[in-house]
């Protein structure tokens, strides 16, 4: 994709803490598999600030894919909006290892930028120890999450 | 004099990671003053073992998810002096703009949103948003040149994947022609001639806000990379800068000789000293050391700061990061239009030529690191060593709370101001303790 690209992706997550790293594997997974033709991979990694960089203008519609503990079954995964949600956890301030997405977003808003359209897809981890890998649970769904935020990324 | 103190700092917040501060004081007697760090080990060094070369730098760039391009480079190079490998001037180039946007990218990030609400006298940034709306805008701006500069040199900022072991595994942007990653730079060195406005104002934030630094020295060991070719970051010796202006070059085969790590029981982190009992690594250290390799433009806002080697105020860090920030811009800038003037070519990674140990280091955001390998005849790790900046400067850290204790005492201040001082400290040191979990925690709205 070129930089005039209005839809983005951005993967959020830490490789090295087994499923929180499943939002990042995901859109690497897309740019791999050359499915990101009709929007931009963003490989954000633990990098939350960043999301907010993308509020602006030329931004048409961002998904966040991310691990989140929504209460479903390990690997189950949702679509969901910001505004959907409320956050239960508690972020001191910001940084690469404390923040939370949602707050970000309320950040943006606050200051006025371009808030684009937001989708979060949402895949319910089910371990956040530093094992180096993915769960079995999550590991043998990746085609269904790259199936799914491909698929949501073709609507407008 | 009878004061009695008794800060208990669990887990300070805007650091990476998880350090405590406690200080004790019945009486005016200090019976505790500790920089603790209850982080567990990570077995990095385990996990590299069996591994063939091309799996190394991937495994050990996850060490950090700020510094990975660091983390990166310095694990390529030590497999490559290991292996045998020179890389062509073109690979040297092209990871010397991604060091360049690693260190821009982090130090805007410290420097906005970990140290401007200390500087503001806000507990974080968000109090900061309805006050201060246009830095944060500012802050924003710079940050997503940093992310686009580092993605369009390693494929990606964080875990890059396009560097490899004897050169690139692709050309800049992914592009699939030579003339197309040219372009790729040309749009690149637009992107970074038009951040300069941005650092202008940064420049003029800090110079309003250089009297709310706190004024505190002591005069330490700094250790940063030293290279001929222009301020240390990418590649050279190991310099050692003593307060008396003395500098000590160090071969990087030869680290060992200057981190000498050792355990303390205070910390799960190993700390380090050389000639004295402490030592700091990190953009002070590196500016102390580089001054006068400093890109021109990066000089004059040294100078305009009010900055003069030897500088021993920790809570300086944060204003040599800016000041890096900026030479890192002019210095991409002269790279691509080096590389642009001769031409990119096509390159493939360069093959081992032998199979044995080596080290390699690089100057990140928060200091230098070195990491170390030995491989067997078939490619297969046999042993790793990773030294990473942030526990080279617990040590430091600990000698400066000794020291600020004493004469916050002396000054009496009282047990909130010393605390805030003391975070402040820490903070200004940007430390990277480990990295953590993400992820997002919610409950659906009815």
């Amino acid at each position: 994709m070129t930089s005039q690209s209005r839809r983005y992706i951005l993967g959020l997550g830490n490789y090295a803490m087994g499923d929180d790293g499943i939002g990042l594997q995901i859109v690497e997974q897309i740019a791999d598999r050359g499915l990101d033709r009709r929007f931009t991979v963003v490989e954000a990694g633990n990098d939350g600030m960043l999301v907010l960089t993308y509020f602006s203008a030329e931004t048409d519609k961002l998904l966040i894919v991310d691990a989140v503990d929504f209460g479903g079954a390990p690997g189950e995964f949702i679509f969901f909006a910001p505004e959907d949600v409320e956050t239960r956890k508690y972020a001191g301030g910001i940084s690469t290892h404390e923040g939370d997405v949602l707050r970000l977003i309320e950040m943006g808003r606050t200051l006025g930028l371009p808030v684009p359209q937001i989708r979060i897809l949402a895949v319910q981890p089910l371990s956040m120890q530093m094992d180096g890998g993915l769960s079995a649970a999550l590991a043998a769904r990746m085609d269904d999450y790259v199936a799914a935020a491909v698929a949501e990324m073709d609507k407008p | 004099m009878s004061k009695n103190v008794n800060i208990n700092v669990h887990h300070l917040t805007r650091v990476e990671g998880h350090g405590n501060i406690v200080v004790n004081v019945t009486d005016g007697t200090v019976e505790k003053c500790e920089w603790q760090v209850p982080e567990a080990p990570r077995f990095f060094e385990a996990m590299v073992r069996g591994r063939h070369y091309s799996e190394v730098a991937r495994i050990t760039s996850r060490i950090c998810g700020i510094c990975s391009v660091g983390h990166t480079l310095a694990s390529l190079k030590a497999s490559e002096k290991a292996l045998g490998i020179k890389v062509s001037h073109q690979t040297d180039r092209l990871r010397r703009i991604l060091k360049h946007a690693e260190n821009y990218d982090s130090h805007v990030l410290h420097v906005y949103f970990l140290i401007a609400p200390d500087l503001l006298g806000a507990p974080s940034v968000f109090p900061l948003v309805p006050t201060h709306g246009d830095v944060v805008k500012r802050a924003l701006r710079m940050k997503r040149l940093g992310h686009e500069w580092g993605a369009c040199l390693g494929g990606r900022t964080t875990h890059p994947t396009r560097p490899v072991v004897g050169g690139f595994a692709s050309l800049p942007g992914g592009a699939r022609t030579v003339r197309e990653a040219e372009a790729h730079l040309r749009e690149l060195k637009d992107k970074l001639l038009a951040v300069v406005p941005d650092a202008v104002e940064t420049y003029k934030l800090l110079c309003e806000l250089a009297g709310n630094i706190p004024a505190f020295e002591r005069p330490t060991e700094f250790v940063g990379l030293v290279d001929e070719l222009e301020y240390g970051l990418y590649d050279g010796a190991i310099g050692c800068l003593l307060p008396d202006g003395s500098l000590e070059m160090v071969d990087v085969q030869d680290y060992r000789t200057v981190t000498n790590e050792y355990v303390t029981d205070q910390s799960t982190a190993k700390f380090a000293k050389h000639k004295l009992d402490s030592y700091m690594v990190g953009a002070l250290a590196r500016l102390n050391i580089n001054h006068a390799r400093l890109h021109p433009e990066a000089r004059k806002l040294a100078d305009g700061l009010g900055f003069k080697p030897i500088c021993c105020n920790p809570y300086m860090n944060s204003v040599a990061q800016f000041i890096e920030a900026v030479h890192c811009v002019y210095m991409a800038v002269e790279y691509i239009d080096e590389l642009l003037t001769v031409g990119l070519k096509d390159e493939k990674p360069v093959a081992p030529s032998s199979y044995g140990r080596g080290a390699g280091a690089a100057d990140v955001p928060r200091g230098i690191l070195f990491h170390e390998y030995a491989y067997d005849s078939d490619g297969m790790c046999e042993m790793g060593n990773c030294i990473i900046p942030t526990n080279q400067n617990h040590a430091n850290i600990q000698c400066d709370f000794d020291k600020m204790v004493q004469e916050m005492l002396a000054q009496d201040l009282t047990e909130k101001q010393m605390e805030l001082r003391l975070e402040m400290l820490v903070r200004g040191y940007d430390p990277c303790i480990s990295c953590s979990t993400h992820y997002l925690d919610v409950t659906f709205r009815k």
